[in-house]
């Protein structure tokens, strides 16, 4: 496979599922875990499931800057992975929001993309590390505005047309004409549910180690939850695979005494 | 209004109904409603089971049209034309009033037909909007099986005013009995869920009951969902459960370069 679309690996992830007997519970939102020899899972509406070992492959969410405009153009040049939408803006303007790592990263990525890219950092400077903040103030088509706060983006009903910042010394706004906006102001793991009970890292994210077994035994961990570097689909679904054969490797030296 | 191919591929489908339908038609002299009764008169012509009435002085929005069954209030209502993406959208309202079976899961179909409140829903649609089919063809299935529910999809494209009024920025947009319901892409099981009070506590019931799992798989992503597979692959009792099958890759747009 060279290349699909979400939609598509989606919904042949869900058919290769449907597959094999899995039973499958949609809508179902995780709020507490339970450690015990069952392991008890307690979902959103009452709902409580139980098991022998549980992977715990809950995603992030890509942090949102709240703005009006943001919600309203998602996928329609408001974006968040300049890996997977950058070539989409192959010779438009765009602009990186976030001046830490990530942010500095997707501006270099996108600079060799895109026609022009502007960073824009809340803070009076950039929070990357050196070599990148150096690296991209040696790319020609790239404009930095730091301590400068996203009020708004604009677009046309369609699409993104533009963007709002304001300058916080000075208060003024300004303008920005623009195809596309890449907000990189960081993942949020999806572990709100495991706070005191799975070891987190301050960040949030489930500490695993080499096996993707978390604190909690019976408990494994996969995917973008994870302190696992790199939130790449690929990696998570090899994380996933891994975590599973971890859990059964788990359940065969378990005492059958646990055994449902 | 439409071309003699699609003309074809209508009189293909419509062939599948086995009961009467009755078109009531909403019209004053504009552009927009000639068209619309030419679309109609288009869509008599290929059904022998399909006839339109016209009313001129009735209290419905202009141009619209209802479908239902002879003898019964009309349900299902598109203001506007269902032209472009919502095209579907007509030709699966006009089968399943006229006795074409829905594709569904069972459970979910009973589910709406228990269904006892008066319920109005307004969707707020474009044409060119891919993720608006699938929420205007759940309300309008759930009109179509239970006499409470009434369904409106308005092109807002046509009535820009009652987009001002009920200040609509982005598409889908529901309103249920005038108040707003839900933005974005909504499934059938989810709304039926949203509305059906005692649903939750089966649901919980249902989960309780269920024999503990082997390995149970948190989130359905593509971690969870490369958990899941290993899991059933060993032949142990697995589980997956998940807020939304597909997890982040149905906010991905193309993906290139991971699976490569």
């Amino acid at each position: 496979m060279r290349e699909t679309e979400g939609h598509k690996l989606a919904t042949g992830l869900e058919q290769h599922v449907t597959t094999y007997d899995v039973d499958v519970m949609n809508m179902q939102r995780a709020e507490a875990l339970i450690p015990g020899e069952l392991i008890e899972v307690k979902l959103a509406g009452g709902g409580i499931l139980k098991a022998r070992s549980v992977i715990v492959a809950t995603g992030a969410r890509w942090r949102e800057i709240n703005v009006p405009g943001e919600r309203e153009y998602r996928n329609r040049g408001v974006a968040y992975c300049p890996h997977c939408d950058g070539p989409l803006f192959k010779g438009k303007r765009v602009a990186v929001i976030g001046g830490g790592n990530s942010g500095v990263e997707a501006a270099i990525d996108l600079a060799g993309l895109v026609s022009h890219v502007t960073l824009i950092e809340f803070d009076a400077q950039l929070r990357a590390d050196a070599v990148l903040e150096a690296r991209l103030r040696s790319l020609p088509n790239v404009t930095i505005i730091t301590g400068a706060q996203t009020t708004e983006v604009t677009g046309d009903g369609e699409r993104v047309n533009g963007l709002i910042y304001k300058d916080r010394q000075s208060g003024a706004l300004h303008t920005v004409e623009l195809a596309g906006v890449f907000v990189q102001i960081g993942l949020v793991p999806n572990t709100d549910w495991l706070k005191g009970t799975v070891k987190l890292t301050p960040r949030g994210e489930v500490e695993v180690d080499a096996r993707g077994q978390t604190s909690v035994p019976g408990v494994f961990a996969a995917g973008d939850c994870t302190v696992v570097p790199y939130k790449q689909i690929v990696i998570a679904v090899g994380e996933g695979a891994k975590a599973s054969l971890s859990a059964f490797d788990h359940l065969i030296r378990s005492p059958i005494s646990a055994a449902a | 209004m439409l071309d003699s191919n699609l003309k074809a591929q209508l009189k293909g489908y419509l062939e599948r109904i086995s009961e009467p339908v009755e078109i009531v038609a909403s019209v004053d002299d504009g552009e927009k409603s000639r068209e619309m009764l030419e679309l109609l008169n288009d869509i008599e012509s290929v059904s022998d089971l399909i006839k339109i009435d016209v009313r001129r002085d009735d209290a419905q929005v202009k141009p619209s049209f209802a479908l239902r069954r002879p003898g019964t209030e009309p349900r299902v209502r598109f203001a506007g034309l269902p032209m472009g993406h919502e095209f579907t959208s007509l030709v699966l309202a006009l089968l399943q009033t006229g006795g074409y079976p829905p594709k569904a899961d069972p459970a979910v179909l009973e589910t709406i037909r228990s269904l006892d409140d008066d319920y109005h829903f307004e969707t707020f649609v474009s044409l060119t909007c891919q993720s608006c089919p699938d929420v205007v063809q759940a309300l309008n299935l759930m009109a179509v099986l239970n006499p409470k529910v009434r369904h409106t999809m308005i092109d807002g494209a046509v009535f820009q005013n009652e987009v001002e009024r009920r200040q609509v920025m982005a598409v889908p947009a529901v309103f249920l009995n005038g108040q707003p319901f839900g933005q974005g892409r909504m499934e059938l099981a989810e709304i039926a869920a949203k509305l059906d009070a005692g649903s939750a506590e089966r649901e919980s019931a249902r989960l309780r009951a269920k024999t503990p799992f082997d390995v149970l798989v948190i989130g359905a992503g593509p971690a969870g969902a490369a958990a899941a597979i290993y899991a059933a692959r060993k032949g142990i009792r697995t589980g997956i459960a998940a807020e939304r099958l597909g997890g982040q890759l149905l906010d991905t747009v193309g993906i290139e370069i991971s699976f490569r």
